[in-house]
């Protein structure tokens, strides 16, 4: 009957469409070791270790190893995230390497999206990393993934301006800053001398912990409770809120974040910039910065009192296997070689490397004249806390630190608030 | 005394003119000005973008966004090119399917009567309102929990299709009932008269007299489909299934560096389509949404 | 005569058959398009309401992801109602969808009656009115990125500057999260409670700039079958131009106006593009709260209960505005 022949048609129409539209299937599900295997690795769009080194890392490993070929996905950092967990469960792994952020450790590690790497990590291994690198990835006893890249922030300054306002070298502590800074208003060198990335992203929770690291501590205490309305997490708060305040902060911070800030900074507009290494870049490259002469790098000035010379906040990152990968051997092969201190030796003009003996190498200190710079911004890191429930907790540290920015609550009545809600979380 | 009159009359209407002019002016420059900023970022340098005081031409202009858009060794190109593409078979597959099964729907409901019909139109209507946010996260976990370890659907284009249907093919019934309501149903009354069966009536009768409405339900349909984003943003992963608009969300903005003019370059080409269609089928489209508020 | 009463009198007849045998025809042709319906928008409806009543995990074990349930009841129902943030984020969503829509139709209705007037070159002006409405909601947002980039290499920055509005080391933060008229008294905490911030009001504006050419064609369109001669009368009977207006512009108006304000109201409420990519969680309205919660947060369960609260405020609003129509009808 005329009916059924036209569901007939339709049925075959459909099914002619959706063959039509059906891609190749996602990576190529060969049982591992036998055949040619296709690495799918996530990774973000940044300076250092660029997507073209990134590239060409891969085209060095392919060579090396012929069955094997690894694919890149370059996303932003604030994606990253989101696209780890809502491919962990698919039972096609979508990838099988990813960039894990330290934040992440303990998320992962506790819901299983990643596998531990521990039998694979010898001892020699874990000799030549420093330990405040290695312990970031681990979580519960077990390593979740292999350091890749030791991000941490630096002090940039522009030297012209400060000695216009009659400064001939950075502050020294954080004090010092603070009287530079109002130096520089007050005879109108800069409209504000300083701007972050404070808009409320992750970045504004790790400009927190880094203004309390520069007070010499910490948010959370040893056991992992929220101590931040006492010592040096109420003073930090208190001191970002100063800066706010009185016209030294720009109040575009509130809604730059930290490729804004760095655009602002090697435009010459601001004096002080606080930020990830990948500044150092930027602003000597006269394609991109008009202040290439003045531009420099400094230690992140500790408060008076502080012991330590400088005060950091850790940004590092590591390469993970997912647990639903079905290529984790192949995995593991190319994440050895890309974390090699062969290969981090190769692209040294471009990253900081996490192997201690290549740090202290000759060919380092040639590349970087900044690397005493450097080394001591890094080993004066703090850490955000290293909590399953990570997402929540940073979530709620950044919105009331962005309110208590915004004049919303002062800086008692925001820490006492995070606190309460921090603890009030199951 | 009337040559007075006259003069403070004609007076008033040079102004009321004038006024009109300057509104229209206004209107325009208000229309076209920001796209206009748009593309004039994308054929910027990066240190002119950084200037200060603004400099509103570039000197020189430059087509270096664009050519990297178009290439496929580079990292933007590559991805460009596969976003181009699966935003064309996904919007490109999405319409074509709602029209078929749209338009077989609406006359159904344009043409009989039958219990529930109401409901039935109510409902379909009702898929257009519900938040897409409110039917994402059970979709992501049907898909992931069930759904994929049989058929292999995240990260596809055909996942998207599917979902894309959901919420066009509401539009297109709605619309193409109303339009199916204002031909006569003599026509097809005639034709069964001389011998045809109820579906060549609908075949060689009603459709070819409804070429406009379905060019326009179709414009309409894509448009929708290539402009969205969440659920794009929440099921392409890869290369495979990423659309257009998320390539637009990624473009030019990695963790440590920002360039407004790659953001504008691709913000452009992905325009473009949507933009010339518009264009071009200026005046279907608005009779078509016309058509679908009056009626509706 | 009598064959035009034979053919009323066949079809008369084909038209009783028509709701006997070929009843199940019809149903038939709207399988398909009730298939997708059904399976793409009841089904994940209802599971989301069953989610919604439990706390839900994605956990990956043994390397296939599986769904960790816990009976909850009405907890994430009541942890929303109970939380200050989600009624803020529902004044929130409700002041962008009204403020939009106060902006939308005035600017909407005032340049359809610019555009209904006759001027030259009024063909092309029509032409490319509809050019906002083309552009991708994702690039309208990454454009008006630009423009309202906060310093004065920003477009509107550079502009202001430019017209010497602002100083030569002035700029503005047009995205800034504050609310706006802060040091008012009064106004200022009823601004803060609605979430009235500086950068959702420039978000508005971004947002409308694509969305007027909607508004004003389809009202320009309803202005069209409005006969010249009602306005010829109502002059000569002593109406002056705002009753003219009033009385018989925006009355004959009325059913377009209606539609228009029940689109664009279910539009706005659940708007999420330009605000995600824009500010991220910043301007936590529902949509965004909603996607946060299961996306990021990873608990689904607590997800779909808030995206339910949200279907509810929207079908509620979908129930007034419809019995609104039909009473018109």
């Amino acid at each position: 009957m005329r009916k059924s022949t036209l569901l007939n048609l339709l049925a075959v129409l459909i099914l002619v469409m959706l063959a039509a539209c059906q891609p190749a299937a996602a990576p190529t599900e060969a049982p591992p070791e036998a055949g040619p295997v296709t690495l799918n690795a996530l990774y973000m769009n940044q300076a250092g270790y660029s997507d073209t080194i990134l590239l060409d890392m891969a085209d060095q490993f392919h060579k090396a190893n012929p069955d094997v070929e690894v694919n890149f996905t370059f996303v932003k950092y604030d994606e990253l995230h989101d696209k780890i967990v809502t491919s962990a469960a698919a039972s096609t792994a979508t990838y099988d390497v990813i960039l894990l952020d330290l934040i992440w450790t303990a998320e992962f590690g506790h819901k299983g999206y990643v596998i531990p790497l521990d039998d694979k990590i010898t001892q020699d291994i874990r000799d030549d990393i420093a330990p405040a690198i290695f312990d970031a990835f681990i979580y519960k006893g077990k390593t979740w993934a292999f350091p890749f890249l030791a991000n941490f922030q630096c002090f940039f300054y522009n030297i012209d301006q400060l000695k216009q306002a009659g400064f001939d070298a950075p502050p020294a502590t954080l004090e010092e800053w603070y009287d530079q800074m109002v130096a520089l208003k007050e005879q109108g060198i800069v409209t504000y001398p300083y701007i972050d990335s404070w808009n409320q992203k992750e970045g504004l929770t790790c400009d927190y912990v880094r203004t309390a690291a520069e007070f010499g501590g910490d948010l959370f205490d040893a056991d992992g409770n929220p101590v931040m309305d006492q010592g040096a997490g109420l003073k930090a708060l208190q001191f970002m809120r100063k800066l706010v305040d009185e016209g030294l902060a720009d109040p575009a911070s509130m809604t730059t974040d930290e490729p804004g800030a760095m655009n602002a900074f090697v435009s010459g507009a601001v004096t002080f910039n606080t930020n990830w290494t990948f500044v150092r870049g930027n602003m000597l490259d006269p394609e991109v910065s008009t202040i290439v002469e003045s531009a420099r790098t400094g230690l992140i000035p500790p408060a008076e009192g502080v012991s330590a010379p400088a005060g950091s906040i850790s940004g590092f990152q590591g390469l993970a296997i997912m647990a639903n990968s079905k290529n984790q051997d192949a995995a593991w092969e190319w994440i050895k070689f890309a974390t090699s201190p062969e290969v981090q030796g190769q692209h040294l003009e471009s990253e900081f490397p996490v192997w201690t003996s290549v740090q202290n190498s000759e060919e380092e200190k040639r590349i970087n004249p900044d690397a005493g710079f450097y080394a001591t911004n890094l080993a004066n890191v703090r850490h955000r806390p290293k909590v399953h429930n990570y997402p929540q907790v940073s979530t709620i540290i950044m919105e009331d630190v962005h309110r208590c920015l915004l004049g919303e609550m002062s800086p008692e009545e925001a820490t006492a608030d995070m606190v309460t809600r921090i603890k009030a979380l199951d | 005394m009337t040559s007075n009159i006259r003069r403070r009359k004609s007076t008033r209407k040079i102004l009321s003119r004038a006024i009109l002019y300057v509104l229209v002016v206004l209107i325009m420059v208000w229309t076209l000005a920001p796209f206009t900023w748009l593309f004039i970022t994308s054929i910027s340098t990066q240190v002119k973008l950084n200037r200060i005081p603004i400099q509103w031409l570039p000197d020189p202009p430059t087509f270096e966004h664009y050519a990297a858009m178009f290439d496929p060794a580079s990292p933007t190109g590559a991805l460009f090119l596969a976003a181009l593409r699966n935003s064309l078979v996904i919007a490109g597959t999405t319409t074509i399917l709602c029209l078929i099964f749209g338009v077989l729907a609406a006359y159904a409901l344009a043409r009989f009567v039958f219990p529930a019909k109401n409901v039935l139109i109510m409902g379909m209507l009702a898929t257009r309102l519900l938040p897409t946010i409110a039917l994402v996260i059970p979709f992501y976990v049907i898909i992931v929990s069930y759904v994929d370890p049989i058929i292999p659907m995240f990260d596809t284009r055909h996942n998207l299709v599917i979902l894309y249907m959901s919420f066009i093919i509401g539009l297109v019934v709605w619309i193409m009932r109303g339009y199916f309501a204002t031909i006569p149903e003599e026509l097809e009354d005639a034709a069964m008269v001389d011998g045809c069966t109820r579906l060549q009536a609908l075949t060689h009768v009603i459709l070819p007299l409804s070429v406009p409405g379905l060019v326009t339900t179709g414009l309409l349909a894509f448009l929708l489909a290539w402009d969205e984003f969440l659920l794009a943003l929440i099921f392409s992963r890869t290369p495979n299934a990423y659309t257009l608009p998320y390539f637009v969300f990624i473009v030019g903005s990695s963790q440590y560096y920002q360039s407004p003019a790659a953001v504008a370059a691709g913000g452009f080409l992905a325009a473009l389509p949507p933009v010339l269609l518009a264009l071009i089928f200026q005046r279907r489209l608005v009779s078509g949404l016309t058509a679908g508020a009056v009626k509706g | 005569m009598a064959e035009s009463v034979v053919r009323r009198g066949k079809a008369g007849l084909l038209r009783v058959g028509r709701r006997r045998g070929e009843q199940r025809f019809a149903l038939a042709l709207m399988t398909p398009a009730l298939l997708v319906t059904l399976l793409v928008t009841l089904v994940p409806l209802l599971y989301a309401l069953y989610l919604s009543f439990h706390k839900a995990e994605i956990v990956v074990v043994g390397g296939r992801g599986g769904l960790l349930t816990e009976f909850a009841g009405l907890k994430n129902y009541l942890y929303f109602l109970r939380d200050s943030r989600f009624w803020y984020s529902v004044r929130l969503t409700s002041y962008f969808t009204i403020t939009s829509l106060l902006i939308e139709m005035v600017a909407g209705i005032g340049m359809a009656l610019v555009l209904n007037e006759e001027f030259f070159g009024r063909g092309i002006v029509r032409a490319l009115f509809i050019l906002p409405w083309a552009v991708p909601t994702v690039v309208n947002a990454r454009m008006w990125g630009l423009i309202f980039e906060p310093h004065a290499y920003g477009a509107l920055n550079g502009l202001l500057q430019t017209l010497h509005i602002l100083g030569p080391t002035e700029t503005l933060n047009f995205l800034a999260p504050i609310p706006i008229f802060q040091n008012v008294p009064l106004l200022g905490e009823i601004t803060s409670w609605l979430g009235a911030t500086q950068g959702i009001n420039w978000l508005i504006i971004g947002d409308t700039w694509k969305v007027l050419p909607v508004v004003a064609l389809l009202t320009l369109a309803g202005l069209q079958t409005i006969p010249r001669e009602l306005y010829e009368a109502a002059e000569v009977d002593g109406a002056n131009a705002w009753q003219r207006f009033w009385l018989i512009t925006l009355l004959r108006l009325r059913p377009v106006l209606v539609v228009i304000l029940v689109y664009r109201t279910m539009e706005l409420f659940r708007v999420f593009d330009i605000i995600y990519i824009l500010m991220a969680y910043t301007i936590p309205v529902l949509a965004i709260e909603t996607f946060r919660q299961a996306f990021v947060f990873g608990l689904f369960g607590k997800g779909s209960a808030i995206a339910f609260l949200i279907g509810l405020l929207i079908l509620l609003v979908a129930f007034i505005y419809i019995r609104l129509i039909y009473v018109e009808e």
